[in-house]
This record gives C-alpha cells, sequence and structure tokens, in this order.
C-alpha cells in the first residue's frame, strides 16, 4: 500500500518557493526533473466501474502493489512477491502431497485459495484443474496459479479487500486480486537472475543421507532469465512481449526415515524441482474513433518433479524382483500447462462506453509418475508411468456498458461462462492390479482408472447493475447488484452497498456491506480418485474419492453441492494527516454458509471407504487491517519510504455437519496464521538502493496422525542491496537472511512424520522450510 | 511563508489530485522553455482549458499568483474554441478524436501551444503529451507541429521527453 501515498512535497515547494515561471534553462531542467520524479497517487480500477479511483477515497479497501514494489522483493514467482507486501496473503508450502507439491495456491485472510477472484486486466482468469486431496492447508479447494505470469509482464496488481460477488460474480468472498499487465510507453528490459539457499552455497551434511552414508547436499539453486520488449503503435496503441524462463533445482529438507531397515535419509522434501517458460503477450490497436481493439495470451509449460514417500524394502508388497534390494523413491512429475486469452473492443465516448470481451482459458495438469514400479504387474525395472490427466477450461463471453450522467455513473452487463472439468484415466499400467499380494498402480501416485474419467460441463450466465455518484462534494456511494444462473444449481441473487464520507479533509470513513457466493467447482462436484482394492480373498473393493451425485458417495450421506453463500462487512477509517503519511484501519466480517470441504471417510463393510464433497460447515471470519505509511526526501535528494502493515484474521467453525473430515475443519479455523505483521523500509540514495523487509508471521496449528502440533510465530528478514547505472540495475539480496527455520512437529509415534523424521515441517507452512535464499540480479532497460 | 500556513495547506490537499497538480505545474515549466512567435504577445499568459476534467480549477489555483513567462496567468475554459483564440496554451482535458482534430488545427493556425493528457495525443497532432507510466508524469512532443505553429522548443525539453517527433 506504499503506493497510496501522496508524495506532491516537491511539487508543493516549487509552488511555495516560486512566484514566476521564468527561471534560468538549469533551473527550469532542475525544476522539470524534480516534476518528473514525483509519485502521483495510485489508482485501482478493481471494485469500480466508473474507471480509475483513488485507493484513499475509495468506499472498499484497496492496495496496489507497483511492479518496482514486486521486483524489490527478489521473488520471481508473483505468489511469494505478494506474500511479502500484503499481510494475509498466505501461500503455504506443502510437500509429498501429490499434485499439491508443484502449483502455489494462496489464500488471503485465512479463508481457501477459491474463495478469491483473480482478474487479469479485468477478466476472469482460469482455475487450475487440480483440487488439493492431500495433505495442505487448502484441502478441498482449487485455486488460481498466478505464477503463470512472469512479473516483467505486470505493470501493478490491485487487492479488493472485500466481498466483490455482487460487482464480479462467484469466488471473491476474501477478496479480488486483479493482475494489471504493462501497457503503453514503457520500456524495454532485460532480467537476469540467479541464487541458491544457503544450504545451496555452502553445503549440508546428512548423517546417515542417501543409502545410509553420510552425504553432503547442495540444493536450491535457481535461475532465471526474463525479457520484456515494447512495439509503439500509434495513438498510445501497444505491443508488448515477455518471454521467460526459470529454473529451480527444488530443495530438500527431508529427515530420517525411521520405517526404514536402517533409519535415514531416504526421500525428498522440499520444494520441487522445476523449470517453466512463458510467454505473455498484450496489444492494444488504438483506433483514431476512440476505440480499441484489444487482446492478451499467457501461457506457462512447467516441468515439475517431486518425492512420494520412499517404498522401502521392509515393505515387500511394493516391491518386485528389480527393486527387492534396494527400494526406490517414487518420484511425482507432472506436466502443466496454461493458456489463457482476452479480446476484445472497447469504445470510450465522453459519456458513453462498452466493452465487448472473450476470455478463454485452459489447463492442463497432466501426472507423470517416474522412477517407480508397479510391483502387482510383471517384473519390470523403474520406469514411468503416464497416471491420467486432469483438465479445466472456460470460455467467458462479456459485454459491459457504462453511462456517466454528471456525477453518476452507471454500468450493466451481461456474462456467459462454459466450464468444462475433465479427468483422463491413465495408462492401464498405471492403475492394473495384477497380483493381489502386492499393492495396486504405480507406487507414489497410482494412475486414475477408467471408472475415475469424467467430463463435466456448466453454463453460467448473469446480468449486472451497478450505480456509483458522489454527493454534496464529501459523500459516495454505490449500489451493485448481480444475478446469476447456473446450469447445475440454479440462481442466486447478490447485492452490495458501499458508503464514503470524507468527513474532514484529511479523514475519509468508509463502510460496505453485501452478499455473495462461491459456486462449488465442477472439481468438487465431479472429481473422482478411486483405486480398486482386491483382498487376498479375491474380493474386488473401491476405495477413494467419489464424486458427489455418484451411488457409493450418495449411499453415504452425498447430496448435490449447492454455493457457499456468504455475508460482508466492512468498516473503515483513513487518516491522511499529510502528503507524506497516511494510516488506513479497516475492520471486517465474514460470515459464510454451507462451505464444501472434503467428508470424512466412510469405512465400508468391505475393507473399503468412501469420501466425497459436502457442504458441511458454516463459519465466521472476523478481523482488521491496518496500514501505515511514511515517505519523505532529504536535502541530499534521498528518499525514504516506511510502512508497517498488520492483519488479524480469525475464522471460528459456527456449525458443521456430522460429515466433515476433522482435519480439514481444523484447517479453516487454526491452519493459518492469525496475526501477521509486516515492515519495511526502502531507502535510494543516488544510484544506491536498500530494501529491508522485517515480517512476523503468527502461530498456527495443524492436525497429523490425530496430534496437534503447535507451530510458533517467527520472523523472517528480507534485505535487497541495489545498484543503478544508466540503464542497469544490479540488485543482490536475500529472503529469510538470518537463515530462521519454523519449529519441527512434535515428537510423534509416527515413523515418518513428527520432529527429525521425513516429514519434520508443517505441511502448512506459510513460508516454507528452505531457510535463507540469497540471490544476484541483472536488469538493463533500454 | 509561516509554517502553519504550509501545513494548512498539506492538510487541505491531501485527498486531492497529486496527479492534477504536477500536470498543472508542467504546464508553467513547460512554457517556460518555449519561444512564442514575436507577433504573439498580449499582457497576460493565457492557458485556454478546452472540455472539463477538473484541471481548469488545478490551473486557476497554481497560478492565481504566480507568473509564467513574466505575465500574470488568466485561465479561460471553453468547449467553443473561437473563444480560445487569444490563448497562449491551449490545454485539451476531455475531447473525443474529431474535437481533438479540430482544436489542434485551430491552434497550429493561431500559434498556440496544445498539452493534454488525452491518449494518443501527439500522434493526433498535438505538441506535448502528458502520459503516467509507474506512477510518474511522462511527456511526449510532436516537434514537427510545433514547428508548424511557429513554437520554438529549447533543447533540454527535448531531451527530457520520451519520445519527440
Amino acid at each position: 500500500m506504499i503506493n497510496n501515498l501522496k508524495n506532491y512535497s516537491i511539487a508543493l515547494m516549487l509552488i511555495l518557493s516560486s512566484t514566476s515561471i521564468m527561471a534560468s534553462d538549469e533551473e527550469s531542467l532542475e525544476e522539470l526533473e524534480s516534476l518528473f520524479d514525483v509519485e502521483i497517487e495510485s489508482k485501482a480500477t478493481t471494485g469500480s466501474r466508473g474507471g480509475a479511483i483513488d485507493i484513499l477515497t475509495s468506499k472498499t479497501p484497496l492496495d496496489v502493489i507497483s511492479s518496482d514494489e514486486l521486483r524489490s522483493t527478489g521473488y520471481k514467482k508473483l505468489s511469494k512477491a505478494l506474500e511479502l507486501l500484503i499481510p494475509g496473503f498466505n501461500v503455504p508450502v506443502t510437500s509429498i502431497s501429490d499434485g499439491s507439491d508443484h502449483i502455489s495456491f494462496f489464500t488471503l485472510r485465512g479463508l481457501s485459495s477459491d474463495q478469491i477472484l483473480v482478474l487479469v486486466n479485468g477478466q476472469r482468469l482460469h482455475s487450475s484443474a487440480l483440487v488439493n486431496v492431500n495433505t495442505s492447508v487448502t484441502r478441498g479447494s482449487s485455486g488460481v496459479d498466478i505464477d503463470i505470469i512472469p512479473i516483467s509482464m505486470i505493470d501493478h496488481v490491485e487487492i479488493l479487500r472485500d466481498g466483490a460477488a455482487a460487482q464480479y460474480g462467484s469466488d471473491a468472498i476474501a477478496g479480488v486480486v486483479n493482475i494489471i499487465l504493462k501497457g503503453a510507453n514503457q520500456d524495454n528490459m532485460l532480467s537476469i537472475t540467479s541464487g541458491a539457499t544457503k544450504v545451496g552455497l555452502t553445503g549440508q551434511t546428512w548423517a546417515n543421507g542417501t543409502n545410509g552414508v553420510d552425504t553432503k547436499v547442495t540444493d536450491g539453486f535457481q535461475a532465471d532469465i526474463d525479457a520484456f520488449y515494447t512495439y509503439a503503435l500509434k495513438n498510445d496503441g501497444f505491443v508488448n512481449i515477455s518471454v521467460a524462463s526459470r529454473y529451480d533445482e527444488g530443495t530438500n529438507r527431508a529427515g530420517k526415515d525411521y520405517g526404514d531397515v536402517t533409519p535415514k535419509i531416504n526421500s525428498h522434501y522440499g520444494d520441487p524441482r522445476s523449470t517453466n517458460q512463458y510467454l505473455t503477450l498484450f496489444t492494444n490497436i488504438n483506433s483514431d474513433n476512440d476505440s480499441t481493439t484489444y487482446a492478451n495470451v499467457i501461457f506457462n509449460y512447467r516441468k515439475s518433479s517431486a518425492g512420494a514417500y520412499h517404498r522401502n524394502t521392509n515393505a515387500p508388497a511394493k516391491q518386485n524382483s528389480y527393486t527387492a534390494s534396494t527400494g526406490y523413491l517414487p518420484l511425482i512429475e507432472p506436466t502443466i500447462v496454461n493458456f489463457s486469452t482476452n479480446f476484445g473492443y472497447k469504445r470510450e465516448a465522453e459519456k458513453f462506453a462498452y466493452d465487448l470481451s472473450q476470455v478463454l482459458g485452459y489447463n492442463s495438469f497432466h501426472f507423470y509418475t517416474n522412477n517407480t514400479i508397479n510391483s502387482s504387474i510383471t517384473s519390470h525395472d523403474l520406469r514411468s508411468f503416464d497416471s491420467g490427466e486432469l483438465s479445466y477450461a472456460q470460455s467467458v463471453t462479456s459485454l459491459n456498458l457504462t453511462k456517466r450522467v454528471n456525477e453518476l455513473n452507471l454500468a450493466s452487463g451481461a456474462i456467459m461462462r462454459v466450464e468444462n472439468y475433465k479427468i483422463k484415466a491413465g495408462e492401464l499400467d498405471s492403475y492394473a492390479f495384477t497380483d493381489t499380494t502386492k499393492k495396486r498402480g504405480s507406487q507414489g501416485f497410482g494412475g486414475f482408472e477408467p471408472d475415475n474419467a469424467t467430463n463435466a460441463l456448466r453454463c453460467n450466465t448473469s446480468l449486472y447493475f451497478d450505480a456509483d455518484s458522489k454527493f454534496a462534494e464529501i459523500f459516495s456511494a454505490e449500489f451493485a447488484t448481480r444475478y446469476e444462473y447456473y446450469s447445475d444449481f440454479g440462481s442466486t441473487l447478490n447485492g452490495k452497498l458501499a458508503f464514503g464520507a470524507k468527513v474532514l479533509d484529511s479523514l475519509n470513513i468508509r463502510t460496505s456491506v453485501s452478499n455473495g457466493f462461491r459456486a462449488p467447482s465442477l472439481h468438487q462436484s465431479h472429481f473422482t480418485s478411486i483405486s480398486t482394492q482386491v483382498d487376498s480373498s479375491g474380493n474386488v473393493s473401491k476405495t477413494g474419492t467419489y464424486a458427489v451425485d455418484s451411488a457409493q458417495a450418495m449411499a453415504n450421506g452425498a447430496v448435490a453441492l449447492n454455493p457457499e453463500k456468504s455475508t460482508h462487512a466492512t468498516l473503515g477509517v483513513v487518516f491522511a494527516p499529510s502528503d507524506d503519511f497516511a494510516v488506513t484501519t479497516d475492520g471486517f466480517y465474514v460470515d459464510i454458509k454451507d462451505r464444501i470441504v472434503l467428508s470424512q471417510k466412510y469405512a465400508q463393510t468391505d475393507g473399503s471407504s468412501v469420501q466425497y464433497f459436502a457442504n458441511a460447515a458454516d463459519t465466521q471470519t472476523i478481523g482488521a487491517d491496518i496500514r501505515a505509511e511514511y515517505k519523505t526526501s532529504f536535502e541530499n535528494s534521498s528518499k525514504l519510504k516506511l510502512k508497517l502493515n498488520y492483519t488479524y484474521s480469525k475464522t471460528k467453525i459456527v456449525s458443521s455437519t456430522i460429515n466433515a473430515d476433522e482435519v480439514v475443519l481444523n484447517a479453516l479455523s487454526e491452519g493459518q496464521p492469525t496475526n501477521n505483521v509486516q515492515s519495511n523500509i526502502d531507502y535510494t540514495f543516488d544510484k544506491i538502493g536498500i530494501n529491508l523487509n522485517i515480517n512476523r508471521v503468527g502461530k498456527y496449528k495443524s492436525i497429523i496422525d490425530s496430534t496437534t502440533h503447535s507451530f510458533d510465530a517467527i520472523f523472517l528478514t528480507d534485505l535487497q542491496l541495489r545498484y543503478s547505472m544508466k540503464s542497469t540495475t544490479i540488485m543482490v539480496g536475500g529472503q529469510n537472511i538470518l537463515d530462521v527455520y519454523a519449529n519441527q512437529l512434535s515428537a510423534t509415534d509416527s515413523d515418518i512424520r513428527g520432529e527429525g523424521k521425513t516429514v519434520s515441517y508443517s505441511q502448512y507452512s506459510p513460508f516454507g522450510y528452505n531457510g535463507a535464499y540469497y540471490y544476484i540480479r541483472a536488469e538493463y532497460k533500454y | 511563508m509561516p509554517k502553519i500556513i504550509i501545513y494548512i495547506l498539506m492538510f487541505t490537499l491531501v485527498f486531492s489530485s497529486v496527479e492534477q497538480k504536477v500536470k498543472g505545474m508542467f504546464v508553467g515549466k513547460i512554457s517556460s522553455l518555449i519561444t512564442w512567435p514575436s507577433g504573439k504577445s498580449s499582457s497576460k499568459f493565457i492557458i485556454g482549458v478546452y472540455g472539463k476534467n477538473g484541471i481548469s480549477n488545478e490551473l486557476k489555483k497554481i497560478y492565481a499568483k504566480k507568473k509564467i513567462k513574466r505575465k500574470t496567468v488568466k485561465i479561460i475554459s471553453s468547449t467553443n474554441i473561437s473563444d480560445l483564440k487569444s490563448s497562449d496554451i491551449i490545454y485539451i482535458a476531455k475531447a473525443s478524436s474529431s474535437q481533438i482534430k479540430e482544436v489542434v488545427k485551430f491552434a497550429t493556425a493561431n500559434n498556440i501551444l496544445t498539452i493534454s493528457d488525452v491518449k494518443g495525443f501527439v500522434d493526433k497532432e498535438g505538441i506535448i503529451q502528458l502520459f503516467t507510466v509507474s506512477k510518474k508524469v511522462k511527456i511526449k512532443v510532436n516537434n514537427t507541429i510545433a514547428k508548424k505553429s511557429n513554437l520554438k522548443i529549447k533543447s533540454i525539453l527535448l531531451k527530457l521527453a520520451k519520445d519527440v517527433k
């Protein structure tokens, strides 16, 4: 929120110090350069259909994060950069959780990852095809993978911290993240980054490491190259292209596996090894008649690799003749493809504007399981399996109309969204179960069976109306309503009222009330992951997660999913006693009924179990966000910016049905930090810049193997030093430079989960378990 | 000026637009780097504002007691271009493409400097375009049209421009 300060002290100084604009060329040059250097107020378009608004006078709380701020974090992944800049923006890091290892879903205000609407240039970005069903704090939820967009392509990110379903439809419960791509008049840029964890730089010795011998490991190496090119067109049109490539070596912080014949480190627990290729394009073609034809394309191709649990030799059912004496570590190595495009035509006249657009989005999450065997089929050496594919596609067609009548801005529109969710079975060997004395399928991640294959389609149409006006110079009010029809569960009608009052020149009060909803995702309604089991007598059973409309799920209490329904209220005060200092405080209340969570596992008489998604919990979340910012310039032209952010967000379970899973319920209420504090200092003097973050991440809990584990709050320190020459900037920095680790799980009876064991750190960890990371970056602008 | 007055000014300006103030300040600073033809002279420096977006009030506040080129400043607002004929500068606050075309044609013929933050202004034969990138105000210059309007722009202004046509 550092952006929302109004630093025009230089301009003010010029106004006050000069009564005549008649100066020498040198003075004029100096004064003009000073004006060029004045930072103007942050404006945002999210939450208002009447054009860009000043975030300090907005009726609902907004943050705007600039590209400079994103780059100052040192992170190349957008989710991690935002986590450092937005309190309550949580990117939990899990491991040994199948597909969940490979995508960083994020949360806001302690709610779920699917309760945030993500937009790119105001249009909905598609969800991931993956739904978390293993151990992660967002278990039972999908989310949007925002790391498919390279930071070099981003102008700024707007975060609306309020319910906005009445304006944007489903998912906007915890808030809205609107990623604005770079537009006209940009500089070309080439950026090269390389870094490594402290372990990677100094090495770390694993006592009884791989294969039981002391092993020195290095990990966490990263390399990234990112190029942005802009080509100017007539009338401030442009073609912007970003091409980027990133390699992450991955990390490993696994402890010993006490279930092995000789306890030793034999698994992978940490960040996955991955490569990412990015191609992003954004163009505006502006005609002479005030119309714009626009298009953007976002493409990301990711190959990722993470381990499952080690298959030890003392578990013969998981071995064959080739592996019996050695064991093996299965690797889950998905190929993840994301493609999104948005193209349209808009025209902005003085009092009337329209925008017709089409969005297409697609994600494929194709599971490959490597370095593994299917012990139940004829013996074979370690090999690869195609374990099946999840895919999600959306098409969004929208027409938006706005009309301005004096101070009244009216907007209405119609949107049609079509979604498709598919599960494609893996190859036969990935799920085959031939020798029933062994284990079924490819070890590590058994393939989706043909019975799991799904092809679900849903259509959604919506109409909205929005009116926004100012009254008597100091008041502003907004009314929004939106009707939605979904082909699977029916209709919803939502509304929002927001009000702002400039009670003093330096004091703004804002409040809003609204209701909203989140449509059950197609993933939650149709995800099926059932494996065939055969006991020693040859009896066949099927166990796993069933679609809610399946006979097995319904026999155990499942009913068709309904939308989650939310009620929101916010009340905030903005106090800006000078142009260099501002404080905003916003309290919020979010009541959500019928939250969709994974059910408990219902034991069946044949030894199998049945699990499904259900509207099984009501929750209330209360909290407050406080932002304080100060900035100043010194006589030597150096500049100092300070900010201090605090977020409190506490969710409690109001009620739950008997079929809710206890671990999932605990994650909703205890799995994320309640109190977060962030502080940032940025100092620039001539060519030198220093950026320091000291953040406190609050405590949280998780239930593992029926034991509650508590994780203490910790402080993390990040530092970046910059040296800027004419066109080149060199940055050297570190994240978590004091090499702080969270406390490990408490002692357990488990062989693999607990202090010093394979899973020794929390799979809910908001900041991972890698220790310090250091990097160097060179940026060249021209 | 007593400090208390500075503080009062700072308090009262907090929730108003910094962007508009900076753009208003640019008008004066840019003017000091431009030479009008000798025949273009009056006792006051006149800034004509075409269209409405709040810049007119901002210019009036900024130049109430300030001079440009040693002259007191007069602000005229109108959507009738003939009212702006005596202007040294026409600031186009808001206008359609066809209106811009009309105004710049009129301004060129009458040796008037045109300034605007309208998208694509220099491509529409305006002379100075203000635009915002990374929260800072920058300028583009169409020096060809400036010359056609018999206006001489000092080289330091051209050097500071992001783009010069």
